[in-house]
């Protein structure tokens, strides 16, 4: 099996972040699968890496809400952006590219969306070579209200 | 999630980039040296499996240009008249889509990433699934979810490419459009999905 059941957290009350820590160094990508609620409509879901709180990220998205396609993007943020959550279920699918391989900086990219709002693809950037060993995922607004986080080495 | 063919009643698994990790396993995989490589091909490709997912992290030696393009052909078809490709992209400021047929040399690609004049360590990410690559009686098509970031200027975008036979794919090569070939820390595997 090329894919290996790290860790699941189950969100048992709204809670605003959940960290997957001591992450095993032994696979070649990362893969979250994020299936729940906020709390608030129309939340990112955040992310930082290895706990770096400096100006580090940057991303580029495409999102489509039914009406139009449209992109942005944003340089030297101090977290990764991913994908709407809502007050309805909706999931989130994040590849976390080579997360120990020293060699590069990591890419990470992400798919997700609410049906009642938009969809939306993000490719991030970490600009470090540190190997990822801790994940922290947090709302943008409100809490992580119910639903499950699952990481998954990729071997 | 799982799929129920209402044909033969198996179930099988769905693969957006990233989905049903389960049943995934490992075939083949290069991770590209100090000397580069012009290409990735992998043969032989066991036909056991229901899909095939490549995971790609890339960077090519495309000279004087930050953005290189890359591409798939299968059991050595290079002829890009025999492949489409429809492309969703996003690159910070506008959203857009194109058609790429022909001899259009964007007619099988896959997905954007880094090139020389890029900063160092930053590479791109491309997942993509071949769907039933063994079966007889339909044409092959991908899809991969792509993208990569300069901290300020990047791309992200969607892409299917059709090729048109039915010929069951037993290699794949994977190559820059522009660039002579792929960097050092170029690593692509390919996974079997039952």
């Amino acid at each position: 099996m090329a894919y290996t059941l790290i860790a699941t957290q189950t969100l048992l009350n709204p809670t605003y972040g959940v960290t997957f820590s001591n992450i095993p160094q032994t696979f070649k990508d990362l893969y979250i699968e994020i299936s729940g609620t906020n709390s608030s409509d129309g939340q990112n879901v955040y992310a930082q890496l290895n706990g770096d709180t400096g100006a580090n990220y940057s991303y580029t998205r495409i999102t489509g809400n039914g009406t139009a396609a449209a992109s942005s993007r944003s340089t030297g943020g101090t977290y990764l952006v991913l994908s709407d959550f809502g007050t309805t279920v909706n999931s989130s699918k994040i590849n976390i590219m080579q997360y120990a391989n020293t060699n590069v900086y990591k890419t990470v990219l992400e798919n997700g969306g609410i049906a009642s709002y938009r969809v939306t693809a993000y490719v991030n950037l970490w600009r470090s070579t540190a190997a990822v060993t801790s994940v922290y995922l947090f709302s943008a607004s409100g809490n992580l209200a119910t639903g499950t986080l699952k990481l998954w080495g990729v071997s | 999630m799982s799929v129920k063919s209402l044909a033969t009643g198996n179930r099988s698994f769905s693969l957006l980039a990233g989905n049903t990790p389960e049943h995934h396993v490992l075939l083949a995989e290069t991770t590209v040296g100090a000397g580069g490589t012009a290409s990735v091909t992998f043969s032989n490709i066991d036909q056991s499996y229901q899909h095939l997912q490549i995971r790609m992290l890339v960077r090519t030696a495309r000279a004087g240009q930050t953005l290189d393009a890359i591409k798939w052909y299968a059991n050595s078809d290079t002829t890009d008249s025999n492949y489409n490709n429809h492309d969703l992209y996003g690159n910070g400021t506008s959203a857009g889509s194109a058609y790429n047929a022909g001899t259009n040399i964007f007619a099988s690609f896959i997905g954007y990433c880094p090139a020389t004049n890029a900063t160092a360590s930053i590479f791109g990410a491309i997942v993509f699934d071949l769907l039933d690559y063994t079966n007889t009686s339909k044409y092959k098509v991908s899809r991969s979810l792509n993208g990569y970031d300069l901290n300020g200027s990047g791309t992200v975008s969607l892409d299917s490419v059709l090729w048109r036979s039915t010929n069951a794919i037993t290699s794949l090569q994977i190559a820059p459009i522009y660039g002579t070939g792929f960097v050092q820390y170029t690593t692509v595997q390919l996974y079997g999905v039952r």
